[in-house]
């Protein structure tokens, strides 16, 4: 069975050069346009072996997605990690008090994002 | 590809200004490495020939600061954005997309420089001008 990604970030540039990325590297990839499309797709039942996600989107933000993920127990089997152009230590402190795994800021090395996602999925597994 | 600051109400002399100069000094470092990583030259200048840009809007509310920090690019250079990036022609909407997370890139570089400094920047989501 191929591992599962789900990218979130509301650039469709960081969405396609992940996907590239990560399909290259034998994962399966789900996509999300921002915190609320990724919440949906969650509740209706997807269930990714982890998750990518930008901070800065529209509409839901990345932490406000972590927020309802951990709230709901979904933190438990998802293994979160954060790309985002931030790099405020509250903001990766709050990230990391619910729940995510890692923080790597943009512009990002997609080997670096592609090895963080296989040691993650692996962990989540 | 151009980066280039519209706006500041920064007032120059100040101590802020020399302080975001040297957060100016990053962005330059950043869009540089960002360069390469996209393969494509990414430089500081005035935006006379972009055809195309993206806006992004840092601001420290206490102080009513706002910068605004663009990306621009001409017709040629947005072509060869989209050839680089995603592999093949885009239209106008993806190109502007593309501009707009490289102009959140480099404001995400100037508020962590910022953030040495002790100046905690606000970053707004990026935006297109209006069709």
């Amino acid at each position: 069975m191929s591992i599962s990604v789900m990218v979130v970030d509301d650039a469709a540039l960081i969405r396609v050069q992940l996907r590239r990325a990560l399909v290259e590297a034998g994962f399966e990839v789900l996509d999300a346009v921002d915190g609320h499309d990724a919440w949906a797709k969650i509740d209706a039942g997807a269930r990714p072996s982890m998750m990518i996600c930008d901070v800065n989107m529209p509409r839901m933000n990345g932490l406000e997605l972590l927020e309802k993920l951990s709230s709901a127990g979904h933190m438990e089997w998802l293994p979160v990690l954060m790309l985002t152009t931030e790099g405020q230590p509250e903001l990766i402190q709050r990230a990391k008090a619910l729940g995510a795994k890692g923080w790597i800021i943009k512009p990002f090395k997609a080997d670096l994002v592609v090895a963080a996602a296989r040691r993650l999925a692996q962990v989540g597994n | 590809m151009r980066v280039l600051v519209l706006e500041s109400n920064v007032p120059e002399r100040t101590r802020l200004c020399q302080s975001l100069a040297q957060s100016g000094h990053t962005v330059a470092t950043t869009a540089s490495e960002l360069g390469e990583l996209l393969g494509l030259p990414l430089a500081i200048g005035p935006a006379a020939a972009a055809t195309e840009t993206a806006t992004v809007v840092l601001s420290l509310s206490a102080q009513k600061v706002e910068i605004h920090l663009a990306v621009g690019v001409d017709a040629r250079g947005g072509k060869n954005l989209c050839e680089r990036l995603l592999g093949g022609p885009a239209g106008v909407d993806v190109l502007r997309d593309t501009l707009r997370e490289i102009a959140n890139t480099l404001g995400g570089a100037f508020k962590r420089a910022a953030l040495v400094d002790g100046q905690v920047f606000s970053l707004g989501l990026p935006t297109s001008p209006a069709p």
